[in-house]
């Protein structure tokens, strides 16, 4: 299983940083203490939802999102050090209002692909139409989902959230996080087949080269 | 096919979307700040809230305003304000500024509740320059040690309100971002305790000067919150009795308050004073001012021409800093 590396490690030590926990606590008295959250969870939180309803709609919900947060922060559980799956709760209920938008992407995606914005060059032309491809029938596949069964999949995939975190997240048990891992990658997998998507994908074709690529490997 | 093709290409998907736009964070800690301070604006007001709090600006000011009211009365400054000495109750520490912040643009509408409604005039007003002495405020034209130019925040504002509104255009809103630039400012000019004391001259000389607009000034203060060695106040007053915002700096080494009082309206300068404020040195004891200065439209004033102030403080007998 994947286990997150927490943002904050355990309080007490001299050079520790302030637990996520503690700066929510802090903020019940002093508001400002809350700022920091933003610095450490901004990027991660539009990352994933700029993925998942394209860049316009997170940059609000990732906005609306500390704001929900900070007014909520009087009943954050600070026995959780991380804030994270708890932003990606509050993320998660706003995205709920988008679920349109989110569906109308991946049926757009699932007919045309996904936009390549990296390569300008011809080079890569053969790698890009073989990526184009692999992203249309990804795009059909994760339309094909439950919502909630998506929900689980990307945060498992993007943010190499533990089950424990998405569990958190999702307000559900762990087992059901399982439940839903399971059946959601089956569908993928199997829509993949289907549609002759059974290779190792290009990353760099996909990802421009950059340090986002990565071959993890999840236990399961 | 491979066990994980599917997360892999999952992982891939979209992932040029990933990356954050330019600002965002900027963005999202102002929206965030509009929504602190209208929290704390329903609280001033007796909202929604659960428990009294102190308003986090004003949260620092007691000492402040203690301080400076026993290092008056140390000197034995007699202080008539038409024929009626000012008492202690013309200083009252912790109160609130203006509650009617209830605007959608909170850090604008804060300004105007931090520096009254008379920014159009105070804007007007011939620019103030905050400084102590020529040597140390004279840092527009300076370079880090590095070589590196410095940074806006530390070149300070322009002359006219159109130069320094294109300045202010360059800082950040967010008080906390302000802040950050203040420290990473005066890091390059000074260390350690000194750079909060260049840290707070930095801020001031934005703070002071009414061709700067009135909300950049105003998040500048708020700024200050964040400083070591900072005291505020939102309702204080000069030695002539005139009403204002208090912000002051202590330097721990040399046991010297800075403070300027900034007027009510519009926040034009009222007067500067320092003072020792700490048992440094037994020839400077506390209360002993080392500088001080009145403003009037902007404009220094001689206390002497004030018929009706007397003043005995004899201010540079003592300077520890060259002790």
């Amino acid at each position: 299983m994947v286990t997150t590396t927490p943002h904050n490690g355990p309080p007490g030590g001299p050079d520790d940083e302030p637990t996520d926990a503690d700066l929510i606590g802090r903020s019940i008295d002093d508001p400002r203490a809350f700022m920091p959250l933003v610095e450490r969870h901004h990027r991660v939180l539009f990352g994933y939802l700029a993925r998942r309803v394209g860049r316009d709609i997170a940059e609000d919900v990732t906005s609306e999102t500390f704001a929900r947060a900070f007014a909520q922060r009087a009943r954050y559980d600070r026995a959780r050090l991380d804030a994270r799956p708890w932003l990606f709760g509050i993320a998660t209920n706003l995205l709920r209002n988008h679920a349109r938008s989110e569906g109308r992407q991946l049926r757009a995606y699932s007919r045309h692909g996904v936009q390549d914005r990296t390569h300008d060059d011809d080079a890569a032309v053969d790698a890009r139409v073989d990526a184009k491809a692999q992203s249309q029938v990804l795009a059909g596949a994760l339309e094909q989902l439950k919502a909630g069964d998506r929900e689980a999949l990307l945060m498992f995939a993007w943010n190499d959230m533990s089950y424990e975190d998405i569990a958190a997240s999702l307000d559900i048990p762990v087992g059901t996080v399982r439940s839903r891992l399971n059946r959601a990658r089956k569908i993928v997998k199997a829509h993949l087949a289907e549609h002759g998507v059974d290779a190792e994908p290009d990353l760099d074709t996909l990802t421009g080269g950059g340090p986002t690529a990565r071959k993890a490997h999840h236990g399961r | 096919m491979d066990d994980d093709v599917d997360l892999d290409l999952i992982r891939a998907f979209r992932i040029e979307d990933a990356a954050p736009p330019a600002g965002l964070r900027e963005r999202i800690e102002e929206e965030l700040w509009e929504v602190v301070l209208a929290e704390e604006s329903r609280v001033r007001s007796g909202g929604r809230a659960r428990a009294p709090r102190r308003h986090w600006l004003s949260g620092l000011m007691r000492p402040a305003i203690a301080t400076g009211v026993t290092a008056m009365l140390a000197v034995g400054i007699a202080v008539m304000s038409n024929g009626a000495p000012v008492d202690g109750t013309s200083v009252r520490a912790g109160e609130s500024g203006s509650a009617n912040v209830t605007t959608s643009n909170v850090l604008d509408a804060t300004a105007t509740s931090l520096f009254g409604s008379n920014a159009a005039a105070a804007a007007s007003a011939p620019p103030v320059a905050a400084t102590f002495n020529a040597t140390e405020d004279d840092m527009s034209g300076a370079t880090a040690p590095s070589g590196r130019q410095l940074p806006a925040i530390a070149a300070g504002p322009g002359t006219t309100a159109e130069e320094s509104a294109t300045l202010a255009a360059r800082l950040p809103r967010s008080p906390q971002q302000l802040l950050e630039q203040l420290h990473s400012a005066a890091g390059d000019i000074a260390d350690g305790d000194a750079s909060d004391r260049v840290a707070f001259r930095l801020a001031m000389r934005w703070i002071v000067n009414p061709t700067v607009p009135i909300n950049v000034r105003a998040n500048m203060l708020r700024s200050l919150d964040g400083l070591a060695g900072i005291d505020q106040a939102l309702r204080g007053a000069d030695v002539l009795g005139r009403p204002g915002i208090v912000v002051g700096h202590i330097d721990e080494r040399t046991g010297v308050r800075e403070q300027y009082v900034l007027s009510a309206e519009g926040g034009l300068l009222l007067e500067r004073r320092a003072f020792m404020a700490g048992y440094v040195d037994p020839a400077c004891p506390p209360g002993t001012f080392t500088d001080h200065a009145l403003f009037s439209d902007g404009q220094q004033i001689d206390p002497a021409q004030v018929q009706w102030v007397d003043w005995p403080a004899v201010v540079n007998a003592c300077d520890p800093a060259t002790r």
